[in-house]
């Protein structure tokens, strides 16, 4: 209703605003401005009184409506009770009501007096108001009034929901008496239809009905609930037009209200707390006063809690909701005590590292820190003996009173006798409730009610029996402790007699109570009556215990005998020979269980009483109180015997101080103090410390003059404990120290007592205090202890057990069990929890942890199923890249399918195997093999662990955008002086390793020329022959060489050209055969083949037999004869991409048949040639060399190596310095580089200088006298030996992913390493020899990175080839070396920073800093110890071994010939063989000259024509050996006379390193 | 021996703050799964679509499982990077799909989600760009603590995958 009429009043309001406006424009005189304010003010003043009333009337209509209903049952209590903001719209209602009488409302009866009188003062009002206005344009004064409230007119709360009510009232009441009036305003006559036709629209029902809307709450009746609220909403929006339609909505159906007449049917509790109700009508009990944890009720609001209760109570069946403590049964509090909000720690950065200080108490933990300042307060205030030496009897006695005293007072204190009593009557009273409960029928266990009840009260009987003895003990105690210091007091008082003196000034005062006899009798008769009681229920409960025993044994007996009888009479039935034997067999009746004796009751009841009487006290007994007191005299000393006299004498001279320790260093000591005449000690010490340590001990030692009394540790004070709170401590000592004070009174101390035999010992009692001292602020000075164990409460695991042993979970269970926790505290739910899982699993006993335990049995296929099946298998090898299913394209369908199938494992072993017959060194080869495949797969792992990263080349093939730099360099391209003769070589573009579709790999080998070959001796027979010959032209020429390339057996050749400096310029191909045609860098990496360069001299033989026909025939036969090679393996050529240069020939030092010196042929030489024949040291270099140029087509990619970051153990400062170095040397010197880190066996990176060290070589070596020791001569030897030590490249070892650097030691016991091992140990013996030596690390022919030894000497400085025993001077214009990148010894790293780096140009003087970028530059270098062994153990050759070998080899070289001469028949010259046997150990000591030689063969050759040269080699194995022989085409000899000649020689050096020298020659006849 | 053969690819995103997209992807399978062949793992091109709003990367997927069982069945996570102007490279996106179970083909759309974090990573991812992301990716397919984590919506991955199953029949799974 209010709803609706608010918004013809808007409507009305905004109308006449608008006409104030108006009228404002109009009417300007101030005179009536005036009256309009003054109109204003008297309304004002109205308004506040009627709100006044308003409250007034609020009250009254709560009491209304509350009575209203209170009939009216469909409302329901609580809520219209906590309408409170509502109510006062009710009120307005009302006075609306009342305004509208005319208009067919019917006022509500109840309300129509209150409102009366108001309306009748507002009608005065609104009168004056009226006269007033007509006088002066009433319309305004009613507008100024309206506009002020205007604005609060649909945001007002409901409090203030009056006053605009009461003035729509008002208006209402003025327009109806305008309406006759001449001027007034259509809009009032406007208003006022609209008024009614709403009011006619709506029902005086209706109003019941707003009216509930704020109090009631609603039963969806109909669609009317909602549109009250809607309309509010809609209202304001809407203008006069469309007014029309809202009020139909207000046609609302007659809610059907029950009609309530009788008044007793509600019930409105009120919020008074209700009575206390218990469930059997005692009085209340509380469960968490007897320690049961009772939850904490949830929240509401006492109000309610107590309606709530209210209500209950009315109801008879309420009464059940109400516990044993009068409360309602309320279920704990749900909600959590701590906010369970996640924390969200997002914004944690997580590179912020945050540490926690961490004080722990550990022994180097005990220092707290000096920022907090600790004080520490210990006041030691007395010190009372309760037995000292200087003690009299009486003494003893008196304080053995003492104690009996003191134990009596602290009895009486806590009372526990009467404490028991106590609970022995509540148990009782217990019991007695819980048989009212259980009713007549206590032992219907039918119900679950009376089962629990039955439990209880079982254990309650059981409680009480308990409780009853210990009553009786404690009872009996007080007794006897009485009884006992009355005797001591007696002893006293004899003693103080016989004595004749008094030393003690103790005394005893008995105080007697009389009690009430009858009173007590009675007590004292009820108390065995119940006891009584109860002990004969225990014995009939027991005896029932025991005769149902009985009962079953009966019924067993029973059986027995019946079965008994029933044999019996079988037997006698049948014939009965042996009837004592039979009676014997079946068996005499067991006895016959004896039913137990019922119990006597007549003798308990004496038992009971006499019991009582022992125990307690008798009725009527007077209550004995003990004091003791100190006010005896004692006796002067004058009247004592001399022996007394003596003892006080001592007292007085006695006297004691004390020491304080603190964690055991003494920290203070007392001043001396007498010992007063009661035998204490007043220190009265007060000490405060500053403490910098943890308290681990606070100790206070009592010394006597001479000797320490006792050592008492004081208690070190919790962090709450100041010197406010602190509480005297008194801490028992004694000492076992002997003391006797002969003719004295004095007992002494330590030795047994004269009395009765008891051995004293002097103890006493410490009294002060230890304590945090407070500062002025008022703060504790305790140093701050993080202890965990504090924070958490009672119940405590860690308090009791300690943290460590919380791992344990069987100390933790058995803590659990023990505490007894109370098992509805939900603090201990997660403990009790965890007890009950590990019972439960006890005996299970899992001590592992599965996280899907249940997976398994989802499984259809087992593990080892899918692990054996052989297609997955070959799957995933093939997935992985295992060479040998890697190709296989196809994969059959089915496992059955797969045949030729083995693992991998299989395939590897197979590898290993050694295939070579009869080698001593097989064991060691086998171990050598074994050792490099472990590096080799340590390695792998490795290197598989580190994907390579592909960079964008390895998969974007992207031509350079031309920029302006690349098109400047192709525009000054065309601008270079050109040379046609001399054409340089373009770099080709790289294919990388993915690019797919390589089907065919080429080697490309250009050989160029070669330089200084041997020349054809001018006695060879065929030569001779030659030059006879008129028809050829060829006179003059001394050699036809060639060039044969031989890779993967099979060999390409160049033509043949002339001279010993021939130029071929001829390319070859030979194709490249990789492993399932498959040309990945990892295949082609494990290529092991050798390229194999051999340069022969053809030789036209001439066998036309009939001279006749020379002019028409030509019968020529070729021969080709070796004359030297070389080799390059292929992973050279792969891992360089492309070789260039010159290559030294190997040429042996003799060959037969040929002629080193060139000297004779000046005219044929270059200039060029002529330079590198002549060298400083004037020597004349008769080495032969070749140049060739070897690349692969397509180009392939190098295999990247493997810069991986290896663990090192190396200082990470020096890490950082080597990184840096190097990367500032890398970058500035394009292809140069320079390592300073390396990796070793182990796979840490080593620096690099660590490896050089001086190093003892074989001590054959080493020359005795030490002049020579520096001379070139010994040291070639030296370089021999180590380059006689088999070469093993690590690309192949470790599949070229890195270079390990191997120990000399290891090296040498592996007798297996490259070009770096050699280097190294070379280097580091000529250390050993005193020379300066440094490793230079570059690019060499043929081998690309490698390693030589430079050595600085008086001649200048020499390069060493350590894998070739070599040596040249720097000096020299050609090097095997090509360039230097950087060299090293054992104290730094030099860097070339020089614009040139082959080694002729280079200057070595690594102090020029201009030339040499240092690696420890400026200071000292570090000196890094090295990793290698300072002295090297060398093995002793087996020379038997070694002979065996020998002869193995060379059958196997001779077998091996034949083998491939195999259409030719192979004749063996012994005599030859013979004679090349003695030479060989003349060449290993290099003692033979070419002439020699030639003097030694020449017998031989008188009728022979002899080819032949003798090979050295380091042995590694003989499948080399005989490639090599292969290699230099000796079998192929055609000549059908020839003979061959064979023989092997090795010269063994220390540690199984051998010199093997084959001499091999074929043997022509001479003609 | 039951199989299971993944083929197809990854099309490509859409609806990321930039266009310019690589994508970072695994399987994740149970302990039933063995991987026979292929790769699990791997990450696409940047690809810097011209015209539209889609980036297409077609990054090709093919996996061969053997299966003990069904449990654990592969489920793909994602990581969508955007790649700005000048080359830096920032996570656009989260997301994970479960295979589908059906042999056949799938076209397969994976919507993902993006950290969001504090005001104050906003408001440096807005300058410096880039913005929180997970340390550990296990979250991304895991079903547990995710509680913590405020996340934004982002893109849409698409996938169009083949599956292709073998022997399931005779361990009784029909599919």
């Amino acid at each position: 209703m209010i709803e609706v009429q608010r918004p013809e009043t808007q409507l009305s309001l905004k109308q006449q605003l608008a006409q104030r406006r108006r009228d404002l424009n109009v009417t300007t005189d101030t005179i009536a401005s005036e009256a309009a304010l003054r109109e204003k003010e008297i309304l004002e003043d109205s308004l506040s009184k009627s709100r006044s009333l308003e409250s007034s009337k609020l009250v009254s209509s709560m009491m209304q409506r509350r009575q209203v209903r209170k009939q009216n049952l469909d409302q329901s209590m609580g809520k219209s009770m906590r309408g409170d903001g509502e109510i006062p719209s009710i009120p307005t209602i009302n006075v609306d009501d009342q305004d509208l009488d005319k208009s067919q409302l019917k006022p509500l009866s109840s309300s129509v007096n209150l409102s009366t009188s108001i309306r009748d003062r507002l009608k005065d009002r609104a009168k004056i108001q009226q006269d007033s206005a007509m006088q002066k344009e009433p319309a305004r004064k009613l507008r100024g009034l309206r506009n002020r409230d205007l604005q609060t007119r649909f945001d007002i709360e409901s409090e203030d929901s009056a006053p605009p009510e009461e003035k729509h009232s008002r208006d209402d009441e003025i327009t109806e008496d305008h309406t006759d009036s001449t001027n007034q305003l259509s809009t009032s006559l406007r208003w006022k239809m609209l008024a009614k036709r709403g009011k006619i629209a709506e029902e005086p029902e209706e109003k019941i009905d707003e009216y509930s809307f704020f109090t009631k709450v609603y039963e969806p009746v109909g669609g009317h609930e909602k549109q009250p609220k809607k309309s509010a909403l809609i209202i304001p929006e809407v203008d006069d037009t469309n007014f029309a339609q809202y009020d139909s909505l207000y046609v609302v159906t007659k809610p059907e209200l029950p009609k309530h007449n009788a008044s007793p049917i509600l019930f409105a509790p009120t919020s008074a707390p209700a009575e206390t109700v218990t469930l059997h009508g005692g009085a209340p009990c509380f469960l968490d006063d007897e320690g049961i944890y009772v939850g904490e009720p949830p929240g509401v609001n006492s109000s309610n809690w107590n309606k709530m209760e209210q209500r209950l109570i009315q109801t008879e069946s309420g009464k059940k909701w109400f516990g044993i403590d009068g409360n309602m049964i309320v279920a704990p509090d749900p909600l959590k005590q701590i906010s369970s909000r996640p924390m969200i720690d997002f914004d944690v950065d997580p590179t912020i590292q945050r540490t926690a200080k961490c004080i722990s108490l550990s022994q180097t933990g005990k220092f707290i820190g000096e920022s907090s300042v600790n004080q520490l307060s210990v006041s030691i205030t007395q010190v009372q003996f309760s037995h000292h030496p200087l003690f009299s009897k009486e003494h003893v006695l008196v304080s053995q009173l003492r104690d009996l005293h003191m134990q009596y007072t602290s009895r009486q204190r806590h009372n526990l006798a009467s404490h028991l009593g106590d609970r022995l009557q509540s148990l009782r009273n217990a019991v007695q409730e819980l048989q009212y409960t259980l009713g007549a029928k206590p032992w219907d266990m039918s119900k679950p009610f009376n089962k629990d009840c039955v439990a209880n009260l079982e254990d309650y009987s059981e409680e009480i029996r308990n409780v009853r003895e210990m009553w009786d003990i404690e009872c009996m105690k007080d007794k006897t402790m009485i009884r006992t210091i009355l005797t001591v007091w007696k002893e006293i008082k004899t003693l103080r007699e016989t004595q004749g003196f008094i030393a003690t000034n103790a005394k005893i005062l008995v105080y007697k109570e009389q009690t009430n006899f009858a009173k007590e009798d009675k007590e004292w008769q009820k108390q065995i009556k119940s006891t009584f009681e109860e002990s004969k229920e225990e014995m009939m409960a027991e005896y029932d215990e025991k005769m149902k025993i009985h009962y079953n044994e009966m019924a067993e007996w029973k059986m027995q005998a019946r079965e008994i009888k029933k044999r019996m009479k079988a037997s006698k039935s049948k014939e009965v020979i042996t009837e004592e034997g039979e009676e014997a067999t079946t068996g005499v009746l067991p006895p016959k269980p004896v039913a137990p004796a019922k119990p006597q009751t007549s003798s308990l009841l004496n038992e009971i009483q006499s019991n009582a009487v022992k125990c307690r006290k008798v009725p009527g007994d007077p209550i004995l109180r003990i004091e003791l007191t100190h006010t005896v005299t004692i006796t002067p000393i004058e009247e004592c015997p001399p022996v007394e006299q003596k003892r006080r004498k001592d007292i007085l001279k006695s006297s004691c101080y004390g020491k304080l320790f603190y964690n055991n260093s003494e920290v203070t000591r007392s001043p001396n103090i007498n010992l007063t005449s009661d035998f204490t000690l007043n220190f009265g010490e007060s000490v405060c410390l500053q403490v910098v340590h943890w308290p681990e001990s606070i100790k206070f030692e009592l010394w006597s003059i001479s000797e320490k009394l006792s050592e008492i540790f004081l208690v070190i004070p919790p962090n709450d404990r100041h010197t406010g709170n602190a509480e005297l401590d008194s801490l028992e000592f004694s000492s076992s120290h002997k003391v006797t004070y002969p003719n004295s009174t004095a007992v002494g101390s330590g030795v047994p007592e004269s009395v009765d035999g008891k051995i004293l010992l002097t103890s006493g009692k410490l009294f002060g205090s230890t304590a945090w001292v407070k500062d002025a602020s008022g703060k504790i000075l305790a140093p701050v202890r993080h202890d965990i164990a504090a924070t958490f409460g009672r119940a405590d695991p860690i308090h009791a057990i300690g943290a460590r042993s919380l791992n344990d979970m069987e100390k933790v269970i058995q803590w659990i069990s023990e505490a007894k926790l109370d098992p509805n505290d939900p603090r201990n739910a997660p403990l009790l929890h965890l007890m009950n899982r590990t019972r439960k699993d006890a005996p299970g006993d899992t001590k592992y942890f599965r996280l899907d335990h249940l997976e398994k049995s989802t499984y259809f296929v087992s593990t080892e199923e899918l692990e054996n099946d052989r297609r997955f298998s070959l799957l995933s090898l093939r997935n992985q890249g295992v060479p040998e299913y890697k190709p296989m394209k196809m994969v059959p369908m089915y496992s059955s399918e797969v045949t030729h199938f083995e693992y991998a494992q299989t395939e590897k072993e197979e590898k290993v195997s050694l295939k070579e017959e009869g080698d001593v060194f097989e064991h060691h080869r086998a171990a050598v093999v074994r050792f490099m495949q472990e590096i080799q797969e340590k390695i792998a792992s490795r290197s598989r662990k580190v994907r390579p990263m592909l960079e964008l080349s390895d998969v974007v093939v992207e031509d350079q955008v031309p920029d302006i730099s690349t098109l400047g360099r192709s525009i000054a391209k065309l601008l270079e002086p050109r040379h046609p003769l001399r054409p340089q070589r373009k770099e080709r573009k790289k294919v990388t390793n993915q690019a797919v579709g390589i089907t065919k790999v080429d080697l490309l080998v250009n050989v160029s020329q070669a330089q200084c070959l041997p020349i054809r001796s001018r006695t060879t027979a065929s030569e001779q022959r030659m030059t006879l010959d008129p028809n050829t032209a060829r006179s003059t020429i001394q050699l036809r060489p060639f060039v044969e390339v031989t890779f993967q057996r099979q060999s390409s050749v160049t033509h043949v050209a002339d001279g010993p400096n021939p130029h071929w310029n001829q390319e070859l191909v030979l194709p490249l055969n990789v492993i399932n045609n498959e040309f990945s860098a990892s295949n082609l990496r494990e290529i092991t083949d050798i390229v194999y360069f051999n340069v022969f001299d053809e030789i036209i033989v001439d066998i036309l037999a009939d001279d006749r026909l020379r002019d028409t025939n030509i019968h020529q036969r070729l021969e080709r004869r070796w004359l030297g090679s070389f080799q390059i393996p292929f992973s050279t050529i792969y891992i360089n991409s492309r070789i260039e240069g010159k290559f030294k020939l190997n040429v042996p030092s003799t060959l037969m048949g040929y002629n080193k010196d060139h000297g004779l042929l000046p005219h044929l030489m270059t200039s060029d040639m002529l330079l590198s024949q002549t060298s400083l040291t004037g020597q004349t270099d008769k080495n032969s060399y070749l140049t060739i140029f070897i690349t692969v087509e397509p180009p392939l990619a190098p295999h990247p190596a493997l810069r991986e970051v290896f663990d090192t153990n190396e200082e990470p400062r020096l890490i950082r310095a080597a990184a840096a170095w190097e990367l500032l040397y890398n970058g500035e010197h394009g292809s140069r580089s320079v390592r300073s880190l390396v990796t070793d066996v182990n796979g840490k990176s080593v620096f690099i200088t660590r490896y050089i060290g001086p190093q003892n070589p074989p001590n054959e070596l080493v020359p005795e006298d030490r002049n020579m020791r520096k001379s070139l001569v010994e040291l070639q030897k030296i370089a021999k030996f180590v380059s006689l030590i088999p070469y093993y490249q690590d690309s192949i070892a470790f599949s070229g992913s890195c270079d390990i650097w191997a120990t000399s030691e290891l090296f040498l016991k592996m007798l297996a390493g490259d070009e770096e091992e050699h280097a190294i140990l070379l280097c580091n013996y000529f250390l050993y020899m005193g020379i300066d030596s440094y490793i230079i690390k570059g690019i060499g022919i043929p081998e690309g990175e490698t390693c030589y030894v430079l050595t600085k000497q008086m001649e200048g400085n020499v390069l060493w080839n350590p894998s070739t025993g070599d040596y040249h001077p720097q000096s020299r214009p050609y090097h095997s070396l090509v360039s230097v990148h950087f060299c090293f010894n054992n104290e730094n790293i030099w860097a070339n920073i020089q614009p040139y780096d082959d080694p002729g140009r280079l200057d070595f003087n690594f102090n020029n800093t201009k030339n040499w970028k240092t690696f420890f530059a400026g200071k000292e270098s570090p000196k890094l110890s090295t990793v290698q062994v300072s002295r090297l153990d060398y093995t002793e050759t087996n020379v038997p071994a070694i002979q065996t070998l020998e002869s193995n080899l060379e059958k196997m070289l001779m077998d091996k010939i034949m083998e491939w001469r195999e259409r030719h028949v192979t004749r063996w010259n012994r005599h030859c063989r013979v004679v090349m046997r003695q030479l060989l150990p003349q060449l290993e000591m290099g003692s033979l000259s070419e002439e020699d030689q030639v003097s030694a063969m020449s017998e031989i050759m008188s009728s022979h024509n002899v080819t032949g040269f003798p090979i050295n080699m380091r042995y590694s194995d003989a499948s080399t050996i005989i490639e090599t022989v292969y290699s230099t085409n000796v079998h192929v000899a055609e000549d059908p006379t020839v003979e061959f000649a064979l023989t092997v020689y090795i010269h063994p050096y220390a540690n199984n390193v051998l010199s093997v020298w084959i001499y091999v020659g074929t043997l022509t006849k001479k003609y | 021996m039951a199989e299971v053969h993944i083929i197809g690819n990854l099309d490509g995103g859409e609806g990321f703050s930039s266009p310019n997209l690589s994508c970072k992807w695994c399987f994740e399978t149970g302990g039933a799964w063995r991987l026979l062949e292929g790769v699990k793992d791997g990450q696409t091109q940047v690809d810097h679509p011209i015209d539209e709003g889609i980036a297409h990367w077609s990054h090709p997927i093919d996996l061969h499982y053997a299966i003990k069982g069904i449990q654990g069945w592969p489920k793909l996570s994602l990581q969508v990077y955007s790649e700005d102007m000048y080359g830096r490279t920032q996570l656009v996106g989260y997301g994970f799909v479960h295979l589908p179970t059906s042999p056949g083909f799938h076209k397969i759309e994976c919507p993902t989600w993006q950290l969001a974090g504090s005001a104050m990573d906003q408001v440096q991812s807005y300058f410096v760009g880039s913005g929180p992301q997970l340390i550990n990716d296990d979250v991304i397919a895991s079903g547990s603590d995710r509680y913590r984590l405020q996340t934004i919506a982002s893109g849409t991955v698409y996938l169009s995958l083949f599956l292709v199953t073998r022997n399931f029949n005779k361990f009784g799974i029909e599919s």
